[in-house]
């Protein structure tokens, strides 16, 4: 019983992570991202125009295992190279723990789930299940996809480390990274801390609301979706709901929606809009349209 | 609320949940053998236990007038109660709020704990506990232990609780916004005019919205004035001798925190529980909690660090409350 229960929430846990740092694609599928942003740099974008250059862009180890290669991407980091600096914010933030799992053996574990009565609310509602399958399906899918070159990471708490790359690789200049700061800036707050620290964590914000609209002024469509998110969630913006789907609707302009699962991201879209009429939706449909304009590439500027 | 937000508070109650009885399994034994950085090395270190606190027997010969120190600020103008039942929502909040702009401090504290309904906070607590009440209800049909009559009776008066919610959402939408929006200020202000009653339940319910992270990140500013202010005020009812005060800075100081407003210090919760504990007014419900608390801060303290935090707590004691 307790491993089942462990053994779901690992993986819901891992889920709720990736969905909240929404990440970009595969480390695998961006090789030349390192090089697009050390060109930026040198060229002197506003986006990266406060970065230290790169020493060694880090897209040569990309198809390398994490776990081999991560003492070199840690060196490398250190010297101030963006790419390295975001891959070990991803892998951390999205992978720790990460082992696939089959559909058979998910398959196994909610058939085991329902019988012993355990359940899964959402909303308050117990989930089904077929739904509590398909969520965990598509979010296996997902990880699949995101740590298919980080397996073996096996850090006891791995969002200091998660939040510490992203950071550097933030502050270093990469785009995706600053899109995902405000996400793992206060991860390693809890209610108290955040109280007692709260100084510190409004420098955080600042901070992250710094990054994201530097983000997206310098065309990362992640930031659209990251704005989604905050402005849905009222944590660096006040809740608003047309300015979500606003950004939402944008993202999913944008080709790289591409790298949400196109069920996950529907459904987002369809519960987004559900809160507004259909005034404000048209409305927010229009200007997202705008919006999108700023991040047509299809990887991180 | 968004898919996502739903779906994370699920997921992360299943992780919660996950990780609490994994934390509670790895401190367990921590908190029974964590050897003193300060201990002997060879020897077998005695076991640390908060010396007896000192009877007070000043106390029971003390006037009962000068035995209550809670109440610094005798009030003013006629104390006035919540109108009854009977009185529609909208109609008492406009006579206890006259009656709190008068100066009636009774009525100001009670307005804003009426007030704490209708805020955003106020109003999905009440959410979260229909939604409870409604799983007990659905929990009950499938529980043999419980005869006809009993379940039928549970029904209806969790029924009635979640009937009572719908209503007070109804009263509350009714209200003006900009009442709502300023509950907290008929409490500030009878904190303001020295009644430490107001500052203690100032602090309790100025902190009380900040309960997760993302509450702390979405009102930083705000949560930083309260902060401050709470701290502030718990010092001052202290200061004007306010027992109680001393309980609520010990549960601040606490390892299980029942004000967020200080780091876990096991010193300073031992020496303000080791203050209120010399109290002889403390209820008993405080007094429980002083001595669990009395006893759990202890294990973290070696002996030179113990005797240090209940000379602090006698020193804190004597210069708020002793002779009052």
């Amino acid at each position: 019983m307790r491993w089942l229960v462990l053994a779901l929430a690992v993986i819901a846990g891992a889920a709720l992570l990736y969905r909240h740092v929404a990440t970009s694609s595969g480390t695998a599928d961006a090789p030349t991202r390192a090089g697009k942003a050390g060109a930026s740099a040198s060229a002197g974008s506003p986006r990266t125009s406060t970065a230290p250059p790169s020493t060694k862009a880090a897209d040569d180890l990309d198809d390398r295992p994490f776990v081999d290669v991560r003492a070199e991407l840690e060196r490398r980091a250190e010297r101030g190279d963006a790419h390295a600096a975001a891959r070990l914010g991803r892998a951390f933030a999205q992978c720790n723990g990460y082992v696939p799992v089959d559909d058979a053996q998910l398959e196994s574990w909610v058939v085991e789930a329902t019988a012993r009565g355990v359940t899964l609310n959402v909303d308050g509602h117990p989930l089904g299940p077929d739904a509590l399958l398909a969520r965990l399906k598509a979010n296996q899918a997902q990880r699949a996809r995101d740590c298919a070159n980080a397996g073996g990471i096996d850090e006891q708490d791995p969002r200091p480390l998660a939040f510490h790359w992203t950071e550097r690789a933030a502050a270093l200049g990469d785009a995706d990274a600053q899109a995902l700061y405000g996400n793992l800036a206060f991860a390693t707050y809890n209610a108290r801390s955040a109280i007692v620290d709260a100084e510190q964590l409004r420098e955080r914000k600042r901070l992250a609301r710094d990054y994201l609209e530097r983000a997206l002024a310098g065309g990362d469509a992640l930031a659209l979706q990251q704005m989604y998110l905050h402005y849905a969630h009222g944590t660096l913006y006040p809740e608003d709901a047309e300015a979500a789907y606003r950004y939402l609707y944008a993202y999913s302009l944008t080709p790289r929606s591409a790298e949400m699962a196109p069920a996950a991201l529907t459904g987002l879209l369809d519960e987004a809009a559900a809160a507004l009429d259909d005034g404000a939706r048209e409305r927010a449909r229009r200007a997202a349209r705008d919006l999108a304009a700023c991040c047509m590439s299809p990887g991180s500027p | 609320m968004t898919r996502i937000r739903r779906y994370a508070i699920a997921v992360g109650s299943v992780a919660l949940a996950a990780g609490v009885l994994f934390a509670l399994m790895r401190d367990r034994p921590a908190t029974v053998a964590a050897p003193s950085p300060l201990a002997a090395p060879s020897a077998t270190p005695a076991p640390v236990t908060p010396a007896p606190v000192a009877p007070t027997p000043a106390r029971s010969a003390t006037p009962a007038a000068a035995a209550t120190p809670r109440r610094s600020a005798p009030p003013a103008v006629r104390a006035h109660q919540w109108p009854d039942d009977r009185t529609p929502f909208g109609d008492a909040v406009k006579q206890v709020q006259a009656w709190a702009d008068a100066g009636d401090t009774r009525a100001a504290i009670e307005l804003t704990s009426q007030l704490s309904t209708c805020t955003p906070y106020g109003l999905r607590a009440t959410e979260a506990s229909d939604e409870s009440d409604r799983q007990y209800i659905m929990n009950d049909l499938t529980d043999d232990q419980l005869t006809k009559a009993q379940r039928e009776t549970r029904r209806a008066n969790t029924m009635q609780r979640i009937n009572e919610n719908a209503k007070r959402r109804a009263d509350c939408a009714a209200l003006p916004r900009d009442l709502v929006a300023h509950w907290l200020d008929p409490l500030d202000r009878a904190a303001q005019s020295g009644d430490t009653y107001a500052m203690r339940e100032y602090a309790r319910l100025a902190m009380a919205e900040y309960d997760g992270v993302a509450a702390v990140v979405a009102d930083v500013d705000e949560a930083i004035t309260r902060r401050d202010k709470a701290r502030a005020y718990l010092d001052e009812a202290v200061r004007l001798g306010d027992t109680s005060a001393l309980v609520a800075l010990a549960g601040a100081y606490a390892e299980s925190a029942t004000i967020n407003l200080y780091a876990v210090d096991a010193a300073r919760a031992h020496a303000y529980a080791y203050a209120a504990l010399q109290a002889a007014e403390l209820t008993a419900m405080e007094r429980d909690r002083m001595t669990w608390l009395l006893n759990r801060s202890a294990r973290a303290l070696d002996a030179s660090a113990l005797a240090q935090a209940e000379a602090e707590g006698r020193r804190l004691y004597a210069r708020c409350c002793s002779g009052r």
